[in-house]
């Protein structure tokens, strides 16, 4: 193997770990922007607020938004 | 004319129907409780007194809104809570919505119908499960409510509890294998299924393009809110955009090179084409109704209450495409076409 070879390797390496990451970090990072409103929901029970709206309903909303994501992810289609 | 489209275009107009008839009946509710009057829980001015039926069916009564403040009863619902006739457009959109689920998907109407036992049992247990969980709800939050009416703290129109509930329901049933036709195919984005299709080669593809689309949805919900399209209950709002992005992909599949293939483009271009022609549609009726049935455009009513006069806009072309992909997908312009062989990497 070649040094550049080398130099190739690690950098994939690296490359593949940053991917890794990142892709951490997005989920995360989805995770609590999809929360944020469905836990806000929740604690908005019985009060009628403009960020999230009537409660229950809200909660069906983002409801219907996991079981369309998950039936598409597992889906073979 | 293809036999597929000539059947999606009865079950479109059939779910039309049904959804007038579920509209008028909630709309004919709303206006018997009369104007300047409110639905109140009988006995919900003395503390411990409230009446319920089982304790989830309350006992109403009707009642100037006066009295009711004066006398301290708990409102149940003032008038345009159950139907939301000031946003019928986007309300009739989530009924239509529900209905093509339930008459489309799950029994398969017109074309592949088939009475069996276990679909018309689920959809009587689906029924069930609306009803008693609304009603839970509704109980539930009563007791919290301290302000407002009930209805409007539990759903916003009841009308949009009762069909998210039922899409909802018709989903997850449906996942559980009450009368599946395919166990292979999923509920919602079912009618883009297709073994040929790229997407079912890389899960991590699939995972990528849902979190582009699901923020490319959530700019444009962005964009609304901040052009006065939008109601101000953001999540709301959001939501169904980015559900719309979720069917959309499952539909049309995940990235542009897949919207591209086969029927789709078609499809795409239909979809978007009948969305449009809904919101005119609605917008021609609220102009003849004068303003009796709201479109969510252009309207007075939202003004008044302090909105931006287009405030509907971003639910009703969310909702509209969502109802218009499944539709569009029902008919057949989600096939990718002739199975190309995958490049595979070496």
């Amino acid at each position: 193997m070649t040094e550049t070879d080398q130099r190739i390797t690690v950098l994939e390496n690296k490359l593949h770990s940053m991917r890794d990451i990142l892709s951490v970090v997005t989920i995360i990072a989805f995770t609590v922007f999809l929360g944020i409103p469905i836990v806000g929901s929740v604690i908005g029970i019985g009060t009628y607020s403009p960020f999230f709206g009537a409660a229950w309903n809200t909660m069906l909303l983002y409801a219907l938004l996991v079981a369309n994501t998950i039936g598409y992810l597992w889906s073979e289609l | 004319m293809d036999k597929k489209i000539k059947n999606t275009i009865i079950l479109v107009l059939t779910v039309f129907v049904i959804v007038a008839i579920q509209q008028g009946i909630l709309f004919t509710v709303d206006k018997g409780i009369g104007t300047g009057n409110v639905q109140v829980i009988a006995g919900s001015n003395i503390s411990g007194n409230e009446q319920w039926t089982f304790g989830l069916v309350p006992h109403l009564e009707t009642m100037s809104k006066i009295d009711a403040a004066t006398q301290g009863f708990k409102i149940w619902a003032s008038p345009g809570d159950y139907s939301g006739d000031s946003i019928m457009g986007i309300t009739a959109a989530i009924a239509a919505v529900m209905w093509i689920v339930w008459m489309g998907v799950f029994l398969g109407f017109p074309g592949n119908i088939q009475f069996k036992k276990e679909r018309i049992l689920g959809l009587i247990g689906i029924a069930f499960l609306i009803l008693i969980l609304n009603l839970v709800f509704l109980r539930s939050i009563a007791d919290a409510t301290t302000a407002g009416s009930v209805v409007r703290n539990t759903a916003g129109h009841l009308s949009l509890a009762l069909n998210n509930t039922g899409i909802l329901f018709a989903i997850l049933l449906h996942r559980l294998g009450v009368g599946v036709k395919d166990p292979d195919q999923p509920m919602m984005p079912a009618f883009g299924a297709s073994k040929c299709d790229k997407a079912n080669k890389n899960f991590y593809r699939k995972f990528n393009g849902l979190l582009t689309i699901l923020l490319a949805t959530a700019v444009i919900e962005i964009i609304c809110q901040f052009a006065g399209l939008a109601v101000p209950e953001v999540a709301v709002d959001a939501s169904v955009w980015l559900i719309w992005g979720v069917i959309f992909l499952g539909h049309f599949g995940t990235f542009p090179s897949d919207w591209k293939l086969g029927m789709r483009p078609k499809g795409i271009a239909l979809m978007l084409i009948l969305t449009i022609l809904t919101l005119v549609g609605f917008y021609v009726m609220q102009v003849a109704s004068g303003e009796a049935i709201g479109s969510g455009l252009l309207e007075t009513r939202l003004a008044n209450a302090g909105l931006s006069q287009n405030a509907g806009v971003s639910l009703m072309l969310s909702c509209w495409l969502v109802f218009w992909t499944v539709a569009v997908g029902a008919a057949g312009f989600c096939n990718p076409g002739e199975c190309k062989p995958v490049e595979s990497k070496p």
